[in-house]
């Protein structure tokens, strides 16, 4: 796992908790993620939305370090400024629990069906600290208290498949916080869940992340879940950035034409549900990972495309008005994300909207672009 | 955070509550165990042959090594219940102990298949690319060589011994159970709670110890039971050629090799020691398959 992108001179400043440079995915010749990159302070919260296929899950396991066999990355991934594809599996595995941690998606498969619930806490909590049984139960009885778990007592005996699903998912976020981690990757944590029981995880995630002042990765397909609970937005589309900013600017004002569909069908919900009317669609179909157009991956369904849109477009500060000419801008430069640019990877970015008057203002403060990542393949 | 949450955080777990409020696992399996008829006829003979082997070591109706030619080749009795043979041993007794044997057979053949195939196949799992492929062609290689040959061809060199047999038999066991760990090793390895152990920092090994080999020990559980069944008969097979242990030992082979000379006379001589065998072999046999349907998650769930 090595052939890094040199990047231009960007070694991530010590205050990220995790950095991802120029990450790339790929099975043999298909490329699942390309060039993807984003630094997380302690205490920030980003949330990675797109579709199946888009590419958010493969992002979190290659920030974990456990991408599927078969599976290459390229790239740099910093956590606390340690290179995770430069250590070794014996060190990458102590950093997993303590320094970052992974919430999944279905906490069902994500416990084991024959270990009690409260041994498969301590299981997490003895892979780091060296505890006695005893010490190990009864600090997975605190855990499971802390996540609110009704009875700890009486669950922790438990076996996975005699819990709620909801119960579950907090069992798998008291794994996932056992050892104190700087960064929490949640991916998709509540999708499998009651829209009641979602509110009250979601809520319970947000607590233990500023009780700890974790940094959060919060990935959906959901924008209702992130925009309360995360500070920035990274779109993802076909395996890359499509568009990267404050939840504010990126929700209000959206500039990449698919974050701009995706934004109106999620407003149109409730608004076509009390008229009757037929619900906005984006056109076209999601292609099969690694059927993407070359180019801008969402050409082959975007009504704004050109031929300009056979090249790849770069991730660049969203322009206040007109299009971008190619090749001029590249991917912003840590500093942009830090000082909360919105940046977009789009020739024909989709105008400001007139009713959102905060974002231009966001935008003209972006420092002059920097030398970006080179585009891969 | 710039806005409130999408939803108030309602009242922490209340919503959800315990779908099901059964006991754990274990129990659904052990009545599924008592409704498998297989498990409970294979598990009643297996049973009764324990206790008859347990039994045996402390007391037998007759020292089975005692001879006393004055009662040779009597048929069933009040005296003896299954009649005495050619040097007028009594033959409950030694079939009795003979039940000794075929027990110990088995652990040797289990302990040797189970304790190097085990870690074998777990290791093929965990490590797989090179190391995990020359790992099972090893185990081709032993699985293509007959276990029965094996063995003969070892008594032959070493001297008949029932050990040295049941060790010949365990070692051609050792790609089966290597095979069977290493293919639901991989199925547990790729399960989301391998996934999650290792995201929160366990490291392989104790990865193996706490998730993998749990959830495979059913499936060995019952390769043992039917290699057991294999270990008696390889073992009958080896005494009736004599091969194993040496006279006058009690075991269940070297009867029938006895009796053969004279199924003329009395046929019944032949036929207990066979009847014995078959039901040792049967009980395994329904225990294993019994415990297949009752254990393995593939086929009950």
């Amino acid at each position: 796992m090595s052939g890094q992108q040199a990047g231009p001179a960007q070694s991530a400043q010590p205050a990220s908790a995790l950095s991802v440079r120029a990450l790339s995915i790929s099975r043999g010749a298909t490329a699942l993620v390309s060039d993807v990159s984003f630094d997380l302070a302690a205490g920030e919260r980003l949330a990675i939305i797109g579709e199946s296929g888009s590419g958010k899950t493969l992002t979190a396991l290659a920030a974990m370090g456990l991408l599927p066999a078969g599976l290459t990355a390229s790239g740099k991934v910093e956590v606390h400024g340690a290179d995770l594809f430069a250590l070794s599996e014996r060190a990458r595995s102590r950093l997993r629990g303590s320094a970052l941690a992974m919430v999944f998606q279905e906490p069902m498969t994500a416990l084991n069906p024959t270990m009690r619930v409260g041994r498969q806490v301590a299981e997490a909590i003895r892979a780091h600290r060296p505890a006695s049984r005893a010490q190990a139960r009864a600090a997975a009885l605190e855990l499971l208290r802390r996540v609110e778990l009704t009875d700890p007592e009486r669950q922790a005996r438990s076996f996975p498949h005699q819990l709620s699903g909801g119960q579950r998912q907090r069992v798998v976020l008291a794994m996932a916080i056992a050892c104190d981690p700087a960064v929490i990757l949640a991916d998709e944590p509540t999708t499998a869940l009651d829209v009641t029981v979602q509110e009250q995880v979601l809520g319970l995630l947000s607590r233990l992340v500023d009780e700890r002042g974790s940094a959060l990765v919060l990935i959906s397909h959901d924008l209702a879940v992130v925009s309360g609970l995360c500070d920035a937005i990274m779109v993802l589309y076909g395996g890359r950035v499509a568009e990267l900013g404050p939840v504010r600017d990126v929700l209000t004002a959206p500039r990449h034409p698919y974050t701009a569909a995706l934004v109106a069908t999620s407003a149109a919900v409730t608004l076509a549900s009390d008229r009757g009317a037929a619900l906005p669609v984006i056109s076209g179909q999601v292609p099969a990972a690694g059927a993407f157009p070359a180019g801008c991956p969402f050409r082959n369904r975007c009504d704004r495309a050109t031929a300009e849109c056979e090249q790849v477009p770069s991730l660049a500060p969203a322009p206040s008005a007109g299009p971008v000419s190619p090749g001029s801008a590249s991917a912003g430069s840590p500093a942009d994300r830090r000082a909360g640019a919105h940046l977009v990877a789009c020739f024909h970015p989709v105008a400001s909207s007139p009713s959102a008057a905060a974002t231009p203002a966001t935008a003209a403060q972006a420092p002059a672009p920097a030398v970006g990542p080179g585009e891969s393949s | 955070m710039t806005a409130t949450l999408t939803g108030a955080p309602g009242a922490p777990g209340t919503g959800d509550v315990s779908p099901e409020a059964a006991g754990p696992q274990a129990g659904g399996r052990w009545s599924r165990a008592r409704r498998s008829p297989s498990t409970l006829a294979g598990g009643t003979l297996v049973a009764l042959f324990a206790v008859v082997a347990l039994v045996s070591l402390a007391w037998t109706p007759y020292d089975p090594l005692a001879i006393d030619p004055r009662i040779a080749l009597h048929g069933s009795s009040a005296a003896h219940l299954l009649g005495t043979d050619q040097y007028g041993r009594d033959v409950l007794s030694r079939l009795m102990a003979g039940t000794q044997v075929a027990f110990y057979v088995g652990v040797i053949a289990v302990a040797i298949a189970a304790g190097i195939g085990v870690p074998a196949g777990l290791l093929a799992a965990q490590r797989g690319g090179v190391l995990g492929e020359v790992v099972m062609r090893i185990g081709d290689v032993v699985y293509g060589f007959p276990a029965l040959l094996a063995a003969i061809t070892l008594t032959a060199a070493l001297g008949a011994s029932t050990t040295v047999a049941m060790i010949a038999i365990g070692v051609a066991y050792i790609p089966v159970f290597a095979r069977v760990s290493r293919a639901s090793a991989l199925t547990v390895l790729s399960s989301g709670y391998v996934l999650a152990a290792r995201s929160y920092g366990r490291r392989p090994l104790a990865i193996t110890r706490r998730h993998v080999l749990p959830n495979v020990a059913p499936i060995l559980i019952v390769q043992a039971s039917l290699l057991y069944a294999v270990a008696i008969l390889a073992e009958a097979g080896l005494e009736f050629l004599g091969l194993g242990s040496p006279p006058p030992a009690p075991t269940w082979g070297a009867m029938i090799h006895d009796a053969q000379d004279y199924l003329a006379r009395d046929p019944m001589f032949t036929v207990w020691p066979a009847l014995v065998i078959t039901l040792a072999v049967l009980g395994f046999s329904l225990l294993g398959d019994g415990l297949r349907e009752v254990l393995d998650p593939g086929l009950g769930r």
